[in-house]
């Protein structure tokens, strides 16, 4: 408790702490990239946590790891300490117990991180994971999900991708598509042949995702935190911008693949009929082969002159609204990434909700 | 005399009195939220010296007991109200010949049947007519037991006694009590009294006149759980605790009059967020309404706040819970503006060491009521209802 004589600083609840989640295979590099990120001298305080991260499964501790900015000092110290969970009730509660146990550190250590790093298990689906932390803005919570990050390793990318075992395939191409950015890693080691292929690759599964190439992980920071992929203030024009259309390239692959989709429309939609649609193609348990893991879009509606913005992640999904007039431009802009997109079916059902 | 209904908190720096978003860390280690807000640092600065008598009174009345009860297992902890835990009874055991959750069994009562279940999809369960006959049936004696401990209650009582009724009717009634070591519950139903929101542990203290007590029930029969909660009031209960709880009730009722297919489980939280402000009444965040049949919790979620992502729309056959949580606000007489300026209570709430209740974060009482439904092709059952439709709170005879 701090001494009573001291006048503390007055502490923001308002503002929030960005969590990145970090995926990709064992041996990828992630561990190389935490290690940097704790010793690399860059001026923030971050919180990584490392773990086991799986959805629903009661684990006792989650393991801290944050570098601590001694006040005067030079050196960056290392610190470690368990997150212990709340094993009391799991029941009916909101949130995740992850999730509690990271806003309990940001209570007791408020002024200690302005940014918190999870890093999950490479052999497990992500989307369980950001839907965790992608926490309605009416629980307050301290907590605000910035993105996921995935780092795959050039060197084996194709091989992994390629392996026959369906399960491997699904899960590195779900890291890859659910990502918002994606590190290509150990890009050193393979040829520019090589390289080109696992590019594309990643591109027709994600195609709006930032992709670096990196050699040891190493990445400037500034372009992997602070994404704001989930926050309520990206502006509209982010996906106006031309984004090839990736109807062509399509490689050839088995059941379960993920690939991109993107449409374009003119006009304006009929809201309470696009949410329907939306509904329909996100929350039909198995009616089709087809399934969207991840959806953006930017469109103009009929009931607002601004612009709106939709983001879907699994089967969660709101529309945002702006303060971006869309005036005449009464362009529309939708991304899909998924599995067995059947792209004419989509565009014909999109296009019955227009005005 | 009007009303307005207010969320932000203003500068507590005498003459300030500007939007203060800022709080002084202090008081946010202490739990304290009045007179804990300023609009700067300089404005907390030019108010440190007297501003600090806050905390230092603080972590004296804990140990005080003005009003306050005196048992207290957990020395330095800050309880927000004046209600203090008190000892618990040995726990109690369930005859071997009554069918028992996987959890009743587990050393640290994890329900393995229930993780698995949040692993694998989200999909809501469309129960077979056969399997809401047995809904129905441990529902109907889901009622009886609650009936029966609502009945018991008077002042003086202890909420202790309360459990020894509820496990002894569901022994009769050849039902396990859900809630008995549910990840390590230590008792047989929940009771919460004033300012506890939810999964208070029955013990030795006694009801006191003018408190107001959730019952929160639940059984397991044939392999289903049922889950059932009211507040009653204790004694003479003030208007404020009245009117807390009346709104609570209508909260429920306007969310039941959605149930029905095609209505999406999001929208239930708009409903009751709506009513509950409209009172100057806050709604619980942190827990929500929850699936049940094989399962005690499971998919749906059905949060009670607006503006939720919670995924899916109602079919038949259906079967869930929605059990708003309602904190009562706190009004302060503006005089400057002639009318009543409603801080909308905290919605807020904060664990107690016994990882379990949960208290509201002001100290101010909390309501909830609770039903288990059956989505029907035209509307939906209410399958805990008592006889008579009408909640015991309302039946007017107060209890004494």
């Amino acid at each position: 408790m701090d001494n009573d004589d001291s006048i503390p600083t007055l502490v923001d609840e308002t503002t929030k702490v960005p969590v990145t989640i970090l995926t990709g295979y064992l041996g990828a590099g992630k561990t190389t990239l935490l290690n940097y990120i704790l010793t690399e001298n860059h001026q923030r305080r971050i919180a990584v946590i490392l773990n086991e991260f799986a959805q629903g499964s009661a684990m006792e501790h989650l393991l801290l790891t944050a570098t601590t900015d001694e006040k005067g000092g030079d050196g960056r110290q290392r610190y470690e300490d368990w997150l212990e969970l709340r094993n009391g009730c799991l029941c009916c509660s909101v949130k995740d117990v992850g999730v509690q146990a990271i806003e309990q550190l940001l209570e007791k250590r408020r002024n200690h991180f302005d940014y918190i790093l999870l890093e999950t298990t490479g052999v497990a689906d992500p989307l369980p994971i950001v839907n965790m932390f992608w926490l309605d803005d009416e629980l307050h919570s301290d907590l605000i999900l910035d993105g996921l990050i995935t780092v795959i390793d050039a060197y084996n990318g194709l091989k992994n991708y390629a392996d026959d075992r369906h399960q491997e395939k699904a899960l590195w191409s779900r890291q890859v598509a659910i990502a918002d950015v994606i590190l290509v890693n150990k890009i050193d080691l393979i040829s520019q042949e090589e390289k080109s292929k696992i590019i594309e690759l990643v591109r027709s599964i994600n195609v709006t995702a930032q992709i670096y190439e990196t050699t040891r992980s190493h990445i400037d920071l500034s372009l992997i935190l602070d994404r704001n992929a989930y926050s309520k203030n990206s502006p509209p024009d982010y996906l106006l911008k031309n984004i090839p259309d990736q109807a062509t390239t399509l490689i050839p692959h088995g059941n379960q693949t993920l690939n991109s989709v993107t449409m374009e429309f003119n006009g304006q939609f009929d809201f309470d009929k696009l949410d329907h649609l939306i509904i329909e193609l996100l929350w039909n348990e198995q009616t089709s082969e087809q399934e969207i893991v991840r959806m953006k879009a930017v469109l103009c509606c009929s009931d607002e002159s601004t612009y709106k913005l939709l983001q879907a992640v699994g089967q969660m999904y709101e529309f945002i609204s702006t303060n971006e007039k869309h005036c005449d431009n009464l362009r529309n802009c939708f991304v899909l990434i998924g599995s067995n997109l059947n792209q004419e079916r989509l565009r014909e059902q999109f296009q019955k909700c227009l005005k | 005399m009007a009303s307005i209904a207010v969320e932000e908190h203003l500068c507590v720096t005498p003459n300030c009195g500007d939007k203060a978003k800022l709080r002084c860390p202090n008081c946010v280690k202490l739990g304290l939220i009045d007179g804990s807000y300023f609009c700067s640092q300089d404005c907390f600065k030019g108010y440190w010296q007297e501003h600090k008598k806050l905390h230092t009174s603080a972590k004296s009345s804990t140990s005080s007991s003005e009003n306050s009860e005196n048992y207290n297992p957990w020395p330095g902890f800050h309880f927000t109200g004046k209600l203090r835990p008190y000892p618990l009874t040995p726990r109690r055991l369930v005859p071997p010949h009554i069918e028992r959750p996987d959890y009743a069994d587990d050393p640290n009562g994890r329900s393995k049947s229930e993780e698995g279940e949040k692993s694998a999809s989200s999909t809501i369960v469309v129960l077979t007519d056969e399997q809401q006959d047995i809904l129905r049936d441990t529902c109907r004696i889901g009622r009886i037991v609650l009936d029966e401990a609502a009945r018991s209650v008077r002042v003086g009582m202890t909420t202790e006694e309360i459990d020894r009724i509820v496990h002894e009717c569901c022994v009769e009634n050849e039902c396990y009590p859900s809630p008995l070591n549910y990840y390590k519950f230590p008792k047989s139903c929940c009771t919460s009294v004033n300012e506890i929101i939810c999964h208070g542990i029955p013990d030795l203290r006694p009801l006191q006149d003018g408190d107001i007590v959730n019952i929160d029930i639940s059984v397991y029969k044939h392999g289903f759980h049922s889950d059932l909660n009211e507040t009653l009031f204790v004694g003479n209960v003030d208007q404020k605790s009245r009117d807390l709880v009346r709104t609570t009730y209508e909260c429920l009722e306007k969310a039941m009059e959605m149930i029905r297919p095609g209505t999406k489980y999001r929208d239930v939280g708009n409903v009751i967020q709506k009513h509950a402000t409209a009172n100057g009444c806050s709604v619980v965040r942190s827990y929500c309404g929850h699936g049940i049949h094989k399962l005690f919790h499971c998919a749906p979620n059905i949060p009670h706040y607006a503006k939720n992502k919670a995924i899916g729309i109602m079919k038949p056959g259906h079967s869930f819970t929605i059990e708003p949580m309602i904190n009562a606000g706190n009004m302060t007489y503006e005089p400057e503006l002639s009318c009543n300026r409603i801080l909308i209570g905290s919605w807020r709430d904060i664990l107690w060491n016994d990882n379990w209740t949960s208290a509201t974060e002001d100290g101010q009482r909390s309501a909830q009521f609770e039903h288990t439904f059956l989505v029907t092709d035209t509307g939906c059952d209410i399958l805990t209802a008592r006889s008579s439709g009408q909640p015991w709170f309302m039946d007017g005879n107060n209890i004494s």
